[in-house]
């Protein structure tokens, strides 16, 4: 993949002469073969759909018999009411598709993704009784004819609609590919690996969903006024649980990551068995095992198994294995800013910096109370953050640190008090909203996106700024040229400042613990939040390593003007780095003051050193 | 009034078949956190053995039951060893794919074992009715009624007071904990799948009784136990036994009193209601992994 992705676009050339070698080679199939091509392209589109939603946005369903269904009746209800031939079926189909998929989607803003999956099943039965009892649209269990494929007045033979169908597979494959492909598709990409740390970028779970089951519902509905024209004969039987599975089923063996997976899986199930001849129950008892082997052996599919193939064979491969990639900490470096940090923090004295970049806002912190059942976490803090300072935020285990940094972000509610970002008061937003007012975070147990790599998350970490919507997306808009390229440079820049230049190609989980940690602290930094919550950055690095993470990310922060929330359980780095400490113990506040003057204060040293 | 009883009484002894099969639906999801799609298509293969066994070949029904026990034994014991042990944990709907992988291989051996035909599975149930205070009883359906609540009381007596029960339930509740405390993660896991597959097989036979054995005929009572053990929580095995007679009630009376289409699309509204209302049903409790 790496390969394909350094000329932008290959991917669309080599998916366009797959499609014109089907073109070539049509003139000599006969009728059946025909037919069974075409049924093959029909199902690479379902199959696409579930690469969008299942690969991408991490959402299986068993209700795309149900859009499958209602592409078709649209189909029908077209050509009954209207003149329109294909032109106005796929339109139809389409817009009924999408609107279905949003309505199945929309239960997600408040469910989990089994539960959705679940509500999917439900959906599939009742969509299939429904199409059962509408004897006018449908003809009930009797089925009803499909009238010839008609487009703009002509009407097409079979051959002629399975190029009809090629067509729109392709228009539909490079929809999907474009919407993959950008902000879209890495926020799908990001809410399927980490939800926590997708939402702290400003990603609504739900509505991500919601947009997925649209998309996905659109291109089903699509190739459902294919399918009515290809079969000719439909009836309600036809769009059961059944065919909701293996449409999962083609995308899972062919590779849910990879909408060409799609195609290999549509031969493998719908194409070869009729090509051979292999009749009857044998043919799905096949199929059946091979899903089950390759759930078990291959989670990847038919394409993550070649794509593996060609990371480990192919040409341009890496030949770093994975465990030697450790980053030495550059102590030096680091050091001579710490000391500018340091006068800087004296000479700053409680006072806003000039900042060089987006400039900071300030936190305020009312009286908030967290309580999880009985336990009260945190207990009435409160605290002032001005604007452009660093605040160190420490306390013993328990103290309410994390939590405190959660109530700020938003995941979990506040009992009590206000939490304020600059003028905004905070109250119920959800996570996603929060990201819009400037606050960005870090995690203390990482929450990376596994599988992608580290540009990946750097630009995932842009989502909110991405400056380009869907559609200048899908269509490839200048808006989108310029936001992908200004937010790689963005990316480029950032990574080159934590040091991780070398390291953008590779995916994350090969990546040394230390790296992994850089790695989160880049994905929350490279969009310049004006508040920046780092929770533990430092938590299980070496010193050194600790030092150089902290001290980097300070700097950057210094130069763009941010304020940092930093907490932190090695004293001394809090000690050195920050305009102020605040320290919590049992919820409380115990003292909040500049770095030296806590230092000297009883009860903190009590509470932190144990007397 | 009457006939609302006699509605409430139908639908008692259906929703006891309903609770059967949604207990082995929810013992699995309890310690597996997993779906189980080949849940019918296990049942009906194993009732498929018992009137092989005992019509087709002509060796008497004690012979059947006994040939599908050991089938549901078997199949159970084979599911756990080859699809679920190798899957291993981690993403929670690789489990539930593959056991949709399942069904479709169960489904198409059936018939290629069996034939498509429609059977009469020449269950050994009374037949006739009874009638008690004005309300007519079906004899096979009370059997079939009493059989599910010893199931499900026998079930219950096995997770609380056997050691093996009680290691399930630790199991379900924090695997890696229960693992730690001496809890054998495989025993557990393999009589889970087995202990689900029996029951499976007794709602399979239950259901052929009083309609007919032919290819995923029980597809239509998974979707209903399903319903049931979504409403009970799923993760709950009371509440999957309420969850399947509140179901088999409510059916009952919508068949009595409204019309046919909400009776078809009961199932599925409940379904519905539950999940946009309470997703933890009556007595499940939502655990952050689903949430």
């Amino acid at each position: 993949m790496k390969a394909l992705a350094k000329v932008p676009g290959r991917d669309v050339l080599l998916a366009l002469l797959a499609i014109i070698v089907v073109f070539g080679i049509s003139g000599i199939l006969t009728g059946y073969q025909a037919y069974v091509v075409t049924v093959v392209v029909i199902f690479t589109i379902i199959g696409a759909s579930h690469t969008v939603l299942f690969g991408a946005a991490g959402q299986p369903s068993v209700g795309h018999a149900a859009l499958l269904g209602a592409g078709v009746y649209a189909t029908i209800a077209v050509s009954r009411i209207t003149s329109f031939g294909m032109e106005g079926e796929l339109v139809a189909g389409i817009v009924v598709g999408a609107l279905i998929g949003v309505v199945i989607g929309l239960p997600s803003l408040r469910i989990g993704s089994l539960y959705l999956a679940i509500a999917t099943l439900a959906l599939c039965i009742v969509a299939q009784q429904i199409y059962f009892e509408w004897t006018g649209l449908t003809g009930g269990g009797a089925g009803t004819q499909v009238p010839p494929p008609t487009l703009f007045g002509t009407t097409y033979t079979p051959l002629g609609l399975l190029y009809i169908a090629l067509v729109v597979m392709g228009v539909a494959m490079l929809f999907a590919r474009n919407l993959l492909r950008g902000r879209q598709g890495r926020a799908w990409n990001a809410v399927r690996t980490s939800p926590l740390a997708a939402s702290s970028l400003g990603m609504s779970l739900g509505w991500q969903k919601v947009g997925a089951f649209g998309v996905s519902g659109a291109m089903v509905g699509c190739a459902g006024v294919l399918y009515a024209h290809t079969v000719n004969y439909v009836s309600p039987q036809d769009f059961s649980l059944e065919l909701s599975i293996v449409t999962l089923v083609i995308a899972i063996i062919g590779g849910q990551r990879y909408l060409w997976g799609a195609a290999l899986g549509a031969i493998f199930v719908e194409g070869l068995p009729e090509m051979l001849r292999t009749t009857g129950e044998f043919r799905y008892v096949i199929y059946g095992v091979v899903f089950v082997v390759i759930m078990i052996f291959f989670p990847g599919g038919f394409a993550g198994g070649i794509v593996a193939l060609w990371r480990r064979f192919g040409p341009g491969r890496k030949r770093v294995a994975p465990a030697e990639i450790e980053l030495a900490p550059t102590a030096t470096i680091v050091e001579a800013e710490l000391a500018q940090n340091t006068a800087h923090n004296t000479a700053l004295g409680g006072e806003t910096a000039q900042p060089a970049g987006g400039g900071g806002v300030g936190l305020s912190i009312r009286d908030v109370r967290v309580a999880f059942g009985g336990v009260t976490a945190v207990d009435g803090v409160s605290a002032e953050i001005v604007p452009g300072s660093v605040v160190g935020l420490v306390g013993p285990n328990g103290a309410g640190k994390t939590t405190l940094l959660n109530a700020v972000s938003g995941f979990v509610g506040v009992a009590g008090g206000e939490i304020a970002v600059g003028d905004t008061l905070l109250r119920a937003r959800r996570p996603a909203q929060r990201r819009a007012l400037g606050v960005g975070r870090t995690f203390q147990n990482l929450s990376l996106h596994e599988g992608l790599t580290v540009m990946d998350h750097l630009m995932i970490g842009q989502h909110a700024v991405a400056g380009y919507g869907s559609v200048s997306q899908v269509l490839r808009l200048p808006p989108f040229v310029r936001g992908e390229r200004r937010m790689r440079v963005d990316a480029v820049e950032t990574a080159e400042m934590l040091g991780l230049a070398d390291l953008l190609d590779e995916r994350v989980e090969n990546l040394a613990y230390g790296v992994q940690k850089r790695v989160d602290v880049a994905r929350a930094v490279v969009a310049r939040p004006r508040l920046l919550l780092l929770d533990e950055p430092a938590a299980g690095l070496t010193p050194d390593e600790g030092d150089d993470l902290v001290g980097r990310v300070l700097v950057h922060s210094r130069h763009v003007g941010a304020t940092v929330v930093l907490v932190e359980h090695n004293i001394e780095l809090v000690m050195r780095v920050t305009d102020r400490v605040v320290a919590l113990n049992f919820g409380r506040v115990i003292a909040d003051d500049v770095p030296d003057v806590v230092r000297r204060q009883d009860d903190f040293v009590e509470a932190y050193l144990g007397g | 009034m009457s006939a609302f009883l006699q509605a409430i009484v139908n639908g008692l002894m259906t929703g006891g078949v309903y609770a059967l099969l949604a207990l082995s639906i929810a013992l699995i999801f309890k310690t597996m956190d997993a779906v189980n799609f080949a849940t019918a298509s296990m049942g009906a293969f194993c009732a498929f053995l018992f009137f092989q066994v005992g019509t087709i070949l002509n060796l008497g029904w004690v012979a059947g039951l006994a040939v599908s026990i050991v089938g549901a034994v078997l199949l159970g014991w084979a599911v756990e060893r080859g699809i679920v042990r190798p899957l291993g944990s981690g993403d929670l709907f690789r489990l539930v794919l593959a056991t949709m992988g399942l069904d479709i291989v169960l489904n198409n051996a059936t018939q290629i074992f069996f034939g498509s035909g429609v059977q009469n599975i020449n269950a050994p149930l009374p037949s006739g009715g009874v009638a008690i205070a004005g309300l007519n009883i079906d004899l096979t359906r009370l059997v079939i009624l009493g059989v599910a609540v010893a199931g499900a009381v026998v079930l219950g007596v096995v997770l609380r007071y056997t050691n093996l029960g009680v290691g399930m339930r630790a199991y379900a509740q924090d695997p890696q904990a229960a693992t730690l405390m001496g809890v054998p993660a495989r025993t557990v896991s393999r009589w889970t799948w087995i202990i689900s597959s029996l029951l499976g097989l007794i709602a399979a036979i239950m259901v052929a009784s009083v309609s007919v054995l032919s290819v995923g005929f029980l597809q239509g009572t998974f979707i209903s136990a399903f319903t049931a053990a979504v409403l009970g929580g799923l993760s709950s095995l009371p509440g999957a036994v309420a969850g399947g007679f509140i179901l088999g009630v409510l059916e009952a009376l919508s068949i009595a009193y409204a019309p046919r289409a909400v009776t078809i699309a009961l199932p599925v509204l409940i379904i519905l209601v539950v999940l946009l209302i309470r997703p933890a049903g009556l007595f499940g409790r939502l655990s952050a992994s689903r949430a």
